[in-house]
């Protein structure tokens, strides 16, 4: 009777789910964040369901089974606009590729959730083998013997080793991993080989670089041709806003951070640019009235070459104040100024967001009301200065010698805060 | 009687988890060695992660005098200070307080971060 109580109970909560996130999903990301059935966990071993969203490529299959075989029993498997990497004989593949049955995720999810609490769905088995990773043989006859702990291998892997510390030249054991494309705090795609002296990263090293991103349409269309600036501004601060989310959830501000993709969400379409403004101006208040932007002070400080490399609001948060939007009349009119910080480190650059978000709305709101027009050969985005022949390019390889002797939570955070994605076309893909 | 009780609460706490144990029929079959290498988003470690810390003898020792000394002055202290009254308190906050400067300089030097 309590099995039974609970198991209806679990049925109703919301699923615990882990996304896998691959290549060209952030709009499909961005709305998974605000399905209302889905929890989104940050490890798999709290989740029951593999969420893999948009496709992976063949080069992860591996740390995709690795992920896939974290998961605790009872689990199962679902691929969203994502081609299938393995399947079970027992078990029926479960894929979302229509906008139909997009809509009807969460609900999907549940059911599945529910079948395999109830028992009628099975388990998905492991996808790799029930070995040691790395066996440890003894020498003698009852697998006795061999080397010892240190400068040995047990269970064939080999103890840390000492390297220097950074601050204060003492000998420290060094544990070093390579972390992968799935990582919750990292841009997806991202694999770099870390060394940590307890939590001081001694090297970061870039494996693989984070899958590139595309803007929207809009930001190209200004290159060739007037748009309107409520548009354009609208776009702005929801790029501006699904960072600023990201970073709200890393320092686990999440009902502020919800905030913000249901603001990010409204200024899609122009239907519902009036909630967004007034959606903002309660987020700005939130904002304030919360430490975040107290926080973050001298960490991830950026030299002024680094700086002019990203451009943006990066840039910006380091006081080069230079704004292709400055010296265009529709934007004087509009009352545009441009805003900057000095520090150049997290605290600035979190600061020069909300700024800059703020002054979008702002634009938004008096262009919708002027219908002014704009187009430019150069365009700010999020990720940099967007011009016909250039794209933004990926900037990850400036991680290596920005993170050396931060802390772990604090290199997180940092990475968070710098749009370090390259941009690419947009290409034409089913609804 | 209390040697008879403390004999008897043991046993009868084992045989009761034993009897809990082996009557409840359900066993975990334990995870699986997959299941079992930690989570790095589908990466993996070189080397085990049994690190050593060092002791950090020379500030751990400096915050034993800061602590301990305290401690040592407020034993005596604690004995009368409720017949004193308020000038006693008044002296230990001020001596805390004077002792809670050296604690933050320590705090803000990094003597409690544990690397």
């Amino acid at each position: 009777m309590a099995v039974g109580l609970a198991q209806a109970m679990a049925k109703r909560a919301p699923v615990a789910v882990f996304a896998a996130v691959g290549r060209d999903s952030d709009a499909l990301f961005a709305q998974l964040l605000l399905v209302p059935e889905v929890e989104l966990v940050t490890s798999p071993r709290q989740a029951s369901i593999l969420l893999v969203v948009g496709n992976i490529p063949r080069t992860f299959v591996e740390q995709l089974e690795t992920v896939h075989d974290q998961l605790p029993h009872p689990r199962g498997t679902v691929w969203w606009h994502a081609t299938p990497l393995f399947s079970f004989r027992d078990q029926a593949l479960e894929a979302v590729a229509t906008t139909a049955q997009q809509a009807a995720l969460g609900q999907l999810l549940r059911e599945i959730q529910a079948r395999l609490l109830s028992g009628t769905r099975e388990s998905e088995p492991d996808l790799k083998s029930d070995v040691p990773p790395a066996p440890w043989p003894g020498k003698g006859d009852h697998g006795q013997g061999g080397e010892g702990m240190m400068g040995g291998m047990p269970y064939g892997r080999p103890m840390a080793m000492m390297g220097p510390d950074l601050r204060d030249g003492l000998q420290l054991d060094e544990w070093s991993f390579s972390v992968g494309p799935f990582y919750h705090a990292l841009p997806p795609g991202l694999v770099a080989h870390v060394t940590l002296q307890g939590d001081v990263i001694q090297q970061w090293k870039i494996h693989s670089k984070p899958y590139p991103r595309s803007l929207r349409s809009v930001f190209m269309e200004a290159l060739v041709a007037p748009v309107a600036i409520a548009e354009l501004e609208a776009a702005r601060a929801h790029d501006h806003l699904l960072l600023l989310a990201r970073m709200l959830q890393l320092e686990e501000l999440e009902s502020l951070g919800y905030r913000a993709l249901a603001l990010a969400a409204q200024l899609i379409s122009p239907s519902t640019y009036e909630e967004a403004i007034k959606s903002g101006a309660v987020l700005f208040r939130l904002l304030r009235v919360n430490g975040f932007l107290f926080l973050g002070g001298g960490i991830g400080r950026i030299s002024a070459r680094q700086a002019m490399d990203f451009g943006g609001f990066v840039a910006r948060a380091l006081g080069a104040s230079e704004d292709f939007r400055n010296g265009n009349d529709a934007y004087r009119k509009l009352g545009f100024a441009p805003v900057c910080q000095q520090a150049g480190d997290l605290q600035a650059r979190r600061i020069q967001l909300v700024a800059e978000i703020e002054q979008s709305l702002m634009l938004m709101r008096k262009a919708r009301q002027s219908g002014s027009l704009f187009t430019a050969d150069r365009i700010e985005t999020l990720y940099g200065p967007l011009t016909a022949d250039q794209m933004p390019l990926d900037k990850s390889d400036l991680l290596e010698s920005l993170l050396a002797g931060h802390e772990w939570g604090d290199a997180v955070a940092v990475i968070g805060s710098l749009p370090i994605v390259a941009v690419v076309e947009q290409k034409e893909s089913a609804a | 009687m209390d040697l008879v009780v403390l004999l008897v609460t043991p046993l009868f706490t084992s045989l009761l988890a034993l009897a809990i144990l082996l009557l409840s029929g359900r066993r975990n079959p334990g995870s699986s060695w997959p299941q079992r290498q930690p989570f790095l988003g589908g990466g993996s470690p070189d080397t085990h992660a049994w690190n050593r810390f060092h002791v950090r003898y020379y500030p751990m020792a400096l915050l034993l005098i800061a602590f301990e000394m305290e401690m040592m002055f407020m034993y005596p202290w604690a004995a009368v200070y409720v017949a004193e009254g308020i000038k006693a308190m008044a002296e230990m906050g001020m001596f805390l307080g004077i002792l809670s400067t050296g604690i933050l300089y320590a705090w803000r030097e990094g003597v409690f971060k544990w690397q």
